[in-house]
């Protein structure tokens, strides 16, 4: 028996349900045909959080340091761009129906990699 | 009428919303606000007894619900799968307040993909908390739920301290004295028109 059983029992042999408000109509929103980008989680990895590994992939001896943002991280820098507003605008909302964990500079990251990566 | 507000995330104005509702629909008729949150968020606004309406918890109005017009109910946040679809089921309108930052769009989302999947189709996203410029949160929130075909409210609750008053005072946002507080009594006068 859930939390409001009782209540909603009780109300429901209270008085007869009135029909749903010309607000609420029963056909369930489409979602967002939106290009999802699917890149690997490698480097840096798609939950935002810097790598160990330098850039001959040789692995970083650390510490057992607290994690640091990418704001505050050495190997990174902000690097703005101008964007056409509908583009960035849709990017957000693509990836706010990413269920990955990838973010913005995740994305930026990654396709800036590949592009370098196809001119070899 | 019977109104559930639900939220996967707290903090998004869900008491707010649940408290002016019932003090907007309690000029209609008899209301009764159910306070379903543990925290007992909405009894305590209610303690100083300044508000219009009747607020009792899910026990209590189990029992005197049917001596009311209207009914709101107040959850907690992220109420259970059953507990949703129970809701969904039995109550007319679901609104689903969401502030118009990146995580609390997610967890919308993901609460709209749960509803879906209980065939739930009487919910609306209700904007609240809405920053004032220069921030872009609540133009690209709007967009978001645009673009998505959400359903939502045309009425958006900006962020207002004199909320945070109402609740600590113990009454309306309207009986507040603060030069903001018609505006943001206005919100909800809006949004009541708009589901009545």
């Amino acid at each position: 028996m859930g939390q409001f059983t009782g209540l909603l029992n009780e109300l429901d042999n209270a008085a007869p349900k009135t029909k749903d408000t010309n607000a609420t109509k029963r056909s369930p929103e489409k979602q967002a045909v939106a290009t999802k980008e699917t890149p690997a989680k490698t480097s840096p990895n798609a939950k935002g959080k810097p790598n160990n590994k330098q850039a001959n992939g040789n692995a970083v001896t650390t510490t057992a340091a607290p994690m640091r943002g990418k704001r505050s991280h050495p190997d990174y820098t902000q690097a703005p761009a101008f964007i056409r507003k509908d583009t960035y605008k849709a990017v957000k909302i693509a990836l706010l129906h990413d269920d990955s964990g990838l973010d913005y500079s995740d994305l930026v990251q990654h396709l800036l990699t590949a592009w370098l990566a196809n001119r070899k | 009428m019977i109104i559930t507000i639900a939220s996967f995330k707290g903090g998004v104005g869900k008491t707010t919303t649940a408290v002016h509702l019932a003090g907007h629909l309690s000029k209609k008729g008899k209301t009764l606000l159910v306070d379903g949150d543990p925290n007992r968020s909405s009894s305590d606004w209610a303690a100083a007894g300044l508000l219009p309406f009747a607020v009792m918890d899910e026990e209590q109005a189990s029992r005197e619900a049917k001596n009311f017009k209207h009914v709101i109910i107040d959850t907690k946040a992220r109420p259970d799968e059953s507990d949703l679809k129970e809701l969904a089921a039995h109550t007319n309108l679901l609104i689903v307040p969401t502030t118009p930052d990146a995580l609390a769009l997610k967890a919308t989302l993901k609460m709209l993909a749960t509803l879906r999947g209980i065939n739930a189709g009487n919910y609306k996203l209700l904007l609240t908390m809405i920053p004032p410029p220069p921030s872009h949160d609540g133009a690209d929130a709007v967009e978001l739920i645009k673009v998505s075909k959400l359903p939502s409210f045309k009425t958006q609750i900006k962020r207002y301290a004199c909320y945070k008053k109402a609740a600590l005072q113990g009454v309306l946002v309207g009986d507040v004295r603060d030069r903001s507080a018609k505006v943001a009594a206005a919100a909800y006068e809006q949004l009541a028109k708009e589901i009545l």
